[in-house]
């Protein structure tokens, strides 16, 4: 019990933050919170929901990918496993949203662990490298499979009717307000995370391997755990997506650039921190969205957006590797 | 009681032969020094004891039980740790960050590792360098949080590579002190890799010689500073002879 009172506590303590800071999110929390009241627009609020889906996301590739250091590249393949898993299970057995989506995550994690643990043999960017293979071999495999929907995709059954127990909802409000309820728990089991044995020795392991094993870290199976937890992380959201948008194919939830645009939110936002993530989120999404359909679509144009992000990627690495919330702690060491 | 024994180790290189059949054992609560020219075979030795290299042949018993091709952190959980001779860069962890990932390896409990961080901090006196890098830094205060992260998983044998490598006199006199009184307070056993005569020979109960990877000496201090073996090994044959008039 004391434990458990432990972590909440912990999970709900933001006050190793400078109070300015604190001020700033609980600013930002609100504005959140009544978005849809002030926004009406639908494609500002779709934007808003992928923007908090992708937060997620990037939330749960910090864990392997920020405080462990192991740039994996294939976290979609955990998305695309859960997403198929709610679409699947409603479309063959009518089960619930509530009920899939705990199945699907358990089946990414199972998956996350098969991967991870031959994967981990292997370092740097050898490790990167296998993700994507790994990945892309799962892509091909679902997009040749007949009985998933094949080439052409699954589309999820319509209710006809607002209903809860499968998310099928008139109004966008709902969604956003159920992905906002996703995020605000990912964030908290992320403030406990960073805190954690295992957000400690994830450091050490990013540090040092053999450093951390003197320490007492068993290093392989560490990352192992930290790339399960990013696998459920993603595979939560996942499942959200599959409801949300009622269709799904692999180009949509297991395509490579989802894997890369995931890991560049956290790198941009400043991987290991907790708010990096979220940050790289706010940026990357709204651009990615209204270049999108400002310019991307125009003729000659195609691709303008993939540029932007390799310049990104560029001026992360050349200018502050540990990213935007690397400037912001730079500048509050400067001032004391 | 024996801590460490080791048997008949061997350990090769691609044809070079590192340890050559070493045979010894440490007793409870020594402080034992390692000392050997360069490329003797005694980091290799510590490799293999600590779970880094595993041994071609021969057995390490750590408290009675074989712990021979053991990983490193499950010989550290068993109680061995050690510490490295270059200090590598602690990321973007603080000092006392640093030392709380070695009190994390005997409990989860965050608040329960940063009580013992803070305890070792003060020990260490590292109060006023708690919150900075490793990499800020200077050498003397690397060698010192190297120590205390090692510490702070609560070993009962303690392996020291050459912590007064790189110190200045004055350093080299403190980190003496240093482990004496590591010694006295945890009631460790300390097996202790150490070019600094100077260091190794004041507070060594007993020396161990290794050269070509083999056992040529052991005793106490004096008598090994005036074994033949050792002094060949050191300063070359023909100063041992003239030596010997």
């Amino acid at each position: 019990m004391e434990g458990i009172k432990g972590a909440i506590k912990d999970a709900l303590d933001f006050s190793d933050f400078p109070k300015s800071e604190r001020i700033g999110i609980i600013i930002f929390y609100i504005y959140l919170l009544i978005f849809p009241w002030v926004v009406s627009s639908s494609f500002a609020r779709a934007v808003m929901i992928q923007f908090l889906l992708f937060a997620l996301y990037g939330m749960g590739w910090n864990t392997i990918g920020g405080y462990g250091g192991q740039v994996a590249l294939g976290k979609a393949q955990y998305v695309g496993i859960s997403a198929y898993t709610v679409a699947m299970m409603m479309i063959l057995f009518n089960i619930p949203f509530w009920v899939s989506m705990p199945i699907g995550v358990f089946l990414a994690v199972l998956w996350s662990f098969m991967i991870g643990y031959p994967l981990f043999r292997l370092k740097g960017h050898y490790f990167a490298i296998a993700t994507i293979a790994v990945s892309l071999v799962l892509q091909d495999i679902f997009r040749n499979w007949e009985f998933v929907g094949g080439e052409r995709g699954l589309s999820l059954p319509f209710k006809g009717t607002p209903n809860f127990l499968y998310m099928q909802f008139k109004s966008d409000v709902y969604y956003y307000y159920f992905m906002l309820i996703f995020f605000t728990l990912g964030l908290f089991y992320m403030n406990w995370f960073r805190k954690s044995r295992l957000g400690y020795q994830l450091r050490a392991v990013k540090a040092n391997e053999d450093v951390a094993a003197s320490l007492g870290i068993n290093v392989r199976w560490a990352k192992i755990k930290a790339y399960a937890i990013a696998s459920a992380f993603v595979a939560v959201g996942g499942a959200f997506y599959a409801v949300y948008h009622m269709y799904i194919d692999t180009s949509s939830v297991m395509h490579l650039e989802l894997s890369i645009l995931i890991a560049l939110m956290a790198m941009l936002g400043g991987a290991a921190s907790l708010w990096g993530p979220i940050i790289g989120a706010a940026i990357l999404v709204p651009l990615d969205r209204y270049l999108g359909s400002w310019i991307g679509g125009a003729k000659g144009l195609l691709g303008l957006d993939l540029i932007i992000y390799s310049i990104i990627i560029m001026l992360v690495a050349a200018l502050e590797p540990r990213g935007i919330w690397g400037i912001v702690e730079k500048v509050r060491a400067k001032r004391g | 009681m024996k801590i460490l024994q080791v048997n008949n180790l061997v350990k090769r290189f691609e044809g070079v032969v590192a340890n050559n059949n070493i045979t010894f054992s440490i007793e409870e609560n020594e402080i034992v020094g390692l000392i050997g020219p360069n490329g003797a075979g005694k980091t290799t030795l510590f490799n293999c004891i600590a779970g880094y290299h595993k041994p071609d042949k021969g057995k390490i018993f750590f408290n009675g039980k074989d712990i021979t091709g053991w990983p490193p952190y499950q010989t550290n959980v068993e109680g061995i740790a050690r510490t490295f001779q270059v200090i590598e860069s602690g990321g973007d962890m603080s000092v006392k960050e640093e030392i709380m990932v070695g009190g994390f390896c005997r409990t989860s409990n965050r608040y329960l590792a940063m009580k013992e961080a803070v305890e070792i901090i003060e020990f260490m006196k590292l109060q006023d360098v708690q919150d900075m890098k490793l990499t800020e830094l200077p050498v003397a205060q690397q060698k010192r949080v190297g120590l205390a992260r090692a510490l702070a998983t609560k070993p009962q044998l303690f392996m020291l590579d050459e912590v007064a490598a790189g110190l200045t006199p004055s350093e080299i006199e403190e980190m003496k002190e240093l482990i004496v009184n590591i010694q006295k307070k945890w009631n460790l056993t300390i097996f202790i890799i150490e070019h600094v005569m100077q260091l190794v020979m004041g507070i060594s109960a007993r020396v161990i010689v290794l050269d070509g990877g083999v056992k040529i000496a052991e005793g106490t201090p004096d008598e090994v500073a005036h074994n033949e073996e050792v002094i060949k090994a050191y300063l070359g044959e023909r100063y041992a002879k003239v030596r010997k008039g």
